[in-house]
């Protein structure tokens, strides 16, 4: 609803597309029929009725094993993935997809992430065999290359230093929270919080020159004052009585760690060569970003809303049956 | 030669002259930064992750 809503007053064309661990709460589920496995083949409905453009295949997507991933797929559900392969080492799922948005194509690939362990017959190579190739040859077809990816933070910030080809890095990190998009190079690097409480949502003015500017003093001055407010708040909080109370202590530890996420972040901009001057012929590309909180409460499209009733139903009739079979 | 093609050839000689000044004028005054200011394509990108994504895979 807040895609349409946003899309209709904007007027632009727009990609949705999502990172990954998109099906189930945790590496492993049980086999057979349950609430996890119902829960997660009604989230593939509700992204296929939200014409998502691209999932990449994250690690606890393949809690269920490959039948789910595999069947979604031979209907039309664009999971990605470069890295999981067969025993021949042929790719599982689509590595790349290129979607033309108005007069640009964007290329999008998928890597996943490591897992403990894998399901029978499938592989996982490390990116280093399999990117360098997909960004050659898809950065002459394509005008912007987009990376999601289920790897490390330090994995993608390499990806980041070795490939200015690639201009965005959309990330599933789940020891990460709302992350503004930092540049790395030529890269942006973003995420949103997990559990879906985030949207995140770039407005992007791409150009021909294929090079992020602009946003550097935007971002410094943003994050600057986002600083400001989190030592204001951590003064206001140690100067409280109840500063024993451990909930309250793991409270001000949060912000603590918000509060070095955001020095550092200020860092790597201040690091960052200035990217002011355009080459006259091909200006800058910009962005602005916003990470919409999702409740709820918010209106949800009929078709939408008849999707989440009709699984709830067929949760409830599983634990029914399950009761009366006790 | 037909002196009347030529005299209508005077008459536009001076109209594309114009043009072509008009035309001179653009390309030296307006900076090359305002010819190409407009994007190539403004779009928007929604995403998300960890959807339901609650524990690390990898213990």
């Amino acid at each position: 609803m807040q895609i349409k809503k946003i899309t209709t007053k904007q007027q632009k064309p727009y990609l949705f597309l999502d990172s990954g661990n998109l099906l189930f709460q945790q590496a492993q589920i049980a086999g057979g029929p349950s609430q996890e496995q119902l829960t997660a083949e009604g989230i593939i409905k509700i992204y296929t009725a939200m014409k998502v453009d691209a999932v990449a295949v994250a690690p606890l997507d393949l809690a269920s094993g490959l039948a789910l991933l595999k069947t979604t797929q031979q209907q039309g559900f664009p999971w990605l993935s470069a890295n999981l392969l067969d025993q021949k080492g042929r790719p599982q799922f689509q590595p790349v997809r290129i979607k033309q948005i108005g007069k640009i194509k964007a290329g999008i690939i998928g890597l996943t992430g490591a897992l403990s362990s894998l399901p029978p017959g499938i592989t996982r190579a490390e990116w280093q065999t399999v990117l360098p190739a997909l960004i050659e040859k898809n950065s002459h077809q394509c005008d912007i290359l987009i990376l999601l990816s289920s790897l490390s933070p330090a994995e993608n910030q390499e990806i980041a230093q070795r490939f200015p080809a690639l201009q965005l890095i959309l990330a599933a990190d789940l020891g990460n929270g709302n992350m503004s998009p930092q540049q790395v190079n030529n890269t942006l690097i973003t995420q949103t919080e997990r559990q879906g409480k985030y949207l995140g949502l770039l407005n992007i003015d791409w150009n021909k020159s294929g090079r992020w500017g602009k946003a550097r003093e935007e971002e410094l001055n943003n994050l600057r004052n986002k600083l400001g407010a989190l030592d204001w708040q951590l003064e206001r909080m140690r100067t409280r009585k109840d500063l024993q109370q451990p909930e309250y202590s793991e409270k001000i530890k949060q912000v603590e760690r918000d509060r070095e996420t955001v020095a550092q972040q200020i860092k790597t901009w201040e690091q960052s060569p200035t990217t002011a001057a355009a080459d006259g012929q091909n200006p800058l590309c910009s962005f602005t970003y916003n990470f919409m909180a999702l409740q709820k409460s918010m209106a949800e499209a009929p078709e939408i809303k008849a999707l989440v009733t009709d699984i709830k139903r067929q949760i409830n009739v599983l634990h029914q049956n399950k009761t009366s079979t006790d | 030669m037909n002196p009347e093609n030529n005299s209508t050839c005077h008459k536009h000689r001076p109209v594309s002259n114009v043009l072509f000044s008009i035309l001179l004028l653009t390309i030296l005054l307006v900076p090359a930064t305002r010819l190409h200011a407009a994007p190539l394509q403004s779009f928007l990108l929604f995403y998300s992750n960890n959807i339901q994504g609650k524990t690390e895979p990898c213990g």
